[in-house]
């Protein structure tokens, strides 16, 4: 599976989650984000805002709802801080979505044709 | 099992992994090849809760046997029984995503989780174990010559938190230690806090290597 596509897969699986989902960070990490061709699972680490929304996504998430079993790693965010899991694990964040990948296209874009006049 | 499991890994497979179902036996396994050109049989479950021995030894008992069975959903549970049957047999198990790491073995029978290869063969090397056995396919057994046994959880994680102590005990029930599986990252400290209110510890290996001594 493509990176890409994993990606575009997990935020419409956390969009679907509603409110069970609201609060909390998806980060991607591991040997999907570097596209290997061979990646026999999809790492994810969800940072929490509680226990109980860590217990509830835990229950909410099938690992075999993509093309490869997805891997859990549920923290809160205070777990998260005191060993720097984002940091240490070079977790690429990918919901919720500040910006779309569009937005951020067409915003580069029209710096980059705002400084060539 | 219906067909329609085997069908969803088959499509899997081939989309998704890089593999290629070359056919099917009479017995239904899936006949799984590698872009090298390796091919071997894999065996398909859809139990839901525990995978266990009667599950598993009909699958070795007509002329074609497979190397690798796998189940779906991955979260089932494998028993001991279940696991200790499939070795005996010269044969590995796992989930959907174990397929490829068999196949790029070139000897799909003799993939084994190297986590837990790792763990069981250092475990079995203390001398104060008399044994080590399966009792899920994330839990063992110790035995141990001075000390009551002691069940212990593996969790793949790198970094070991709460939840994953509390998941733990949703999915194996009673044991003594949670064992971090990675030798990189850190137990967090409401994991500790988490496995002291079920009355177990969380554990590094070096940790652990200590405790199986006390």
């Amino acid at each position: 599976m493509r990176c890409a596509e994993v990606v575009t897969q997990l935020r419409g699986l956390a969009s679907s989650l509603g409110a069970n989902a609201e609060g909390s960070e998806w980060y991607l990490f591991g040997s999907i984000l570097r596209d290997d061709a061979y990646a026999a699972d999809i790492d994810l680490m969800v940072l929490c805002g509680s226990d109980e929304q860590a217990d509830s996504l835990r229950r909410a998430i099938d690992p075999d709802c993509l093309g490869l079993p997805i891997h859990l790693a549920f923290l809160t965010y205070r777990e998260a801080a005191e060993v720097s899991a984002v940091q240490l694990q070079n977790a690429r964040p990918i919901f919720p979505m500040l910006f779309s990948e569009t937005q951020v296209f067409r915003a580069r874009t029209t710096i980059v044709a705002d400084r060539s006049r | 099992l219906s067909n329609s499991v085997r069908d969803w890994v088959a499509d899997k497979l081939t989309t998704d992994q890089a593999l290629e179902v070359v056919s099917r036996t009479p017995e239904d396994f899936l006949v799984v090849k590698q872009p090298s050109g390796y091919s071997f049989m894999v065996a398909v479950l859809g139990i839901k809760n525990v995978v266990e021995h009667a599950h598993v030894a009909p699958l070795f008992t007509g002329s074609n046997q497979p190397e690798l069975v796998i189940n779906v959903p991955s979260k089932a549970l494998w028993s001991g029984p279940a696991i200790d049957h499939i070795h005996a047999a010269s044969a590995a198990f796992g989930t959907l995503g174990d397929v490829s790491r068999a196949a790029r073995t070139g000897d799909a029978g003799s993939y084994r989780n190297k986590n837990m290869s790792f763990f069981i063969n250092a475990i079995r090397q203390h001398s104060n174990v008399t044994g080590v056995s399966y009792i899920y396919e994330r839990v063992l057994g110790v035995q141990r010559r001075s000390g009551p046994s002691l069940n212990v959880v593996v969790v793949d994680a790198y970094n070991m938190s709460a939840e994953d102590v509390r998941n733990a005990k949703d999915r194996y029930g009673h044991f003594d230690i949670v064992l971090k599986g990675s030798s990189y990252g850190a137990i967090t400290y409401h994991a500790e806090q988490a496995a002291a209110l079920v009355g177990a510890e969380a554990l590094t290996f070096k940790d652990l290597i200590r405790r199986l001594g006390k």
